[in-house]
């Protein structure tokens, strides 16, 4: 069933993509395939939350998303995952339901766009990250998440120590 | 947190409801407790899940797993002293999944519901004595249909891809021997879409249907509206108003999503999130018509000023035949989804928000759909999901208390 689900959900956000507004140069999938390949993979998942003319969004795919060191980074270390937060595709969560993009959104309490999520490959969130981040602020997320440093510090204060 | 319902319900009392508030029934479990595992959802477009009939009936249609596969069921409530019968399969086994049912009053004590399967639109008359048989109502593809009656008929909307983009047309549905039959089917829009149209909802006016939907050719989601006058749609109006200046901080657009329209004779009311406001997330706007859908007069926030910190969720609203205009939705303000209520006032505003014990507290009550009946009575389901457990649809109906 979860496979019927899945190409259901591949093909409606395959068709949803060109409509919403993930990074260029990217190769971000859907929430079913990014659970899939993540844990197949034994890779940690980066979720973008975004919405159809989001400004902040855009805002963050031309300054931060364009920087080279974030883009070689991002798809070394992690299953990329999009999610138009105002979507209506099909998705499955680890517990086998099936709901929306947008209704992920409200499960997370997402209140804006664009939303940053960092997900173990189980899909159990490690944080999120609301709002427009710089490249430095990607980069020092990841050096957080790869270096395993979430497992014994809270990000701020990993932030202070690593300053 | 758990502070400030009261005084919400303290402002509520200043701010001239007191002695007039909604008195809910304890809440009943619509289709039966569901297996372990097995997940209800409520999401038809326009959330139009529930249906009374003239003489106190209620139908209810959703979709659950409890099969191991998604399909549609409904129930019905025979009048307003019985429980909800068991629940029918609506949904053909064959297909590999069913979603998003959407339901109408048809008459002669039966309903019609519509739901999307195998990327189609199928339909099917129920009522007390089960269901008819299953016809397919959109003629190729089809996805998140909706429907609605009135005096002036009975209609469907639902989209249709077109290359690839999403176009929302609508169909007249007609009975046709023992079974219903769309007399014609037109796009909302005679234009070629240039963006996605997705989510339509309906209502039927007295002066004939209105349709509105969440398009996106212009760069952002905005919801539009047209109404049929003589044999076609009138050119399209925008229902929610944009920020005076567009600014980086909203890009090209603020956020909009999920419309429901009601009607009563020619006043129209519509409801939807709206993310103009963007630091608390979705808010709940409505406006309303008073000339049948021609024009919607200007936007109305409806939750209150506690609520404006949370995002608004799954809004729906309804009318009644004696001018009640009522929305409802779930937010967190309290620390986990509840359902809230609000009315419009006669001078426009909305009252204080309003929940009950049996749509709040622990676990989440989310996704709310609400119809009025003949008397005048609100009838309100809902998604019940504990904090560990199988979630469950709850109803429940209310009554204004002078």
């Amino acid at each position: 069933m979860k496979g019927v689900f899945s190409a259901m959900a591949g093909l409606l956000l395959a068709a949803g993509a060109a409509w919403a507004d993930p990074p260029a140069d990217y190769p971000f999938v859907p929430y079913d395939k990014g659970l899939r390949q993540a844990e197949a993979a034994g890779k940690k998942i980066f979720l973008y939350f975004g919405r159809y003319g989001c400004g902040w969004c855009d805002k963050t795919n031309r300054e931060s998303f364009s920087d080279p060191r974030v883009q070689a980074a991002y798809i070394d270390h992690y299953v990329l995952v999009y999610v138009d937060a105002e979507g209506g595709g099909r998705l499955t969560l680890p517990s086998g339901e099936r709901i929306t993009e947008m209704e992920l959104g409200a499960r997370l309490n997402v209140f804006a766009t664009p939303v940053f999520a960092y997900l173990e490959s189980d899909g159990e969130i490690i944080f999120k990250a609301p709002g427009y981040k710089s490249a430095e602020e990607f980069l020092q997320f990841d050096a957080y998440v790869t270096g395993g440093h979430y497992r014994e510090q809270g990000l701020l204060e990993y932030l202070r120590s690593a300053s | 947190m758990r502070g400030w319902p009261l005084i919400g319900v303290l402002l509520l009392a200043v701010g001239g409801n007191a002695g007039a508030d909604w008195d809910f029934a304890a809440p009943e479990i619509v289709g039966g407790d569901l297996p372990a595992g097995a997940f209800p959802h409520l999401e038809a477009a326009g959330r139009a899940s529930i249906a009374v009939n003239a003489d106190g009936s209620v139908a209810l249609v959703w979709e659950d797993t409890r099969s191991g596969q998604a399909r549609v069921y409904a129930a019905v409530r025979a009048d307003a002293d019985a429980a909800f019968g068991p629940a029918m399969a609506l949904s053909d086994e064959t297909r590999e999944a069913a979603y998003e049912p959407a339901v109408m009053l048809w008459g002669d004590g039966r309903f019609l519901a519509a739901w999307e399967a195998d990327g189609a639109v199928w339909g099917r008359l129920f009522g007390v004595g089960g269901p008819g048989p299953l016809i397919r109502l959109s003629k190729a593809g089809g996805r998140q249909p909706t429907l609605a009656d009135g005096a002036a008929g009975r209609y469907g909307a639902w989209v249709r891809d077109e290359g690839g983009v999403g176009r929302v047309v609508v169909a007249r549905l007609e009975m046709d021997g023992d079974r219903p039959q769309v007399a014609w089917r037109r796009p909302a829009d005679p234009a070629p879409p240039k963006g996605q149209q997705l989510y339509p909802a309906l209502a039927v006016a007295a002066a004939g249907p209105v349709v509105g939907w969440e398009d996106r050719r212009s760069g952002h989601t905005r919801v539009y509206y047209t109404r049929m006058a003589g044999d076609r749609f009138t050119p399209l109006m925008q229902l929610n108003e944009l920020p005076p200046s567009q600014s980086a901080r909203f890009g090209r657009g603020t956020g909009v999503t999920r419309v429901a329209l009601a009607a009563q004779g020619n006043t129209v009311a519509a409801s939807w999130m709206d993310k103009r406001q963007f630091q608390g997330g979705y808010d709940v706007y409505a406006a309303v018509s008073e000339n049948g859908g021609a024009v919607f007069a200007a936007n109305e926030l409806v939750q209150d000023l506690f609520g404006d910190n949370q995002p608004q969720w799954h809004p729906d609203v309804a009318m009644s035949a004696n001018g009640h205009i009522v929305t409802a939705w779930d937010d967190p303000r309290d620390g986990n989804p509840d359902i809230w209520l609000s009315w419009r006032e006669g001078d426009g505003s909305w009252s204080g928000d309003f929940t009950f014990a049996a749509a709040s507290g622990d676990g989440a009550q989310t996704h709310p759909v609400i119809a009025f009946g003949p008397d005048n009575r609100l009838h309100l389901a809902w998604i019940h999901r504990p904090e560990s457990g199988t979630p469950s649809i709850r109803y429940s109906v209310g009554t204004w208390e002078e």
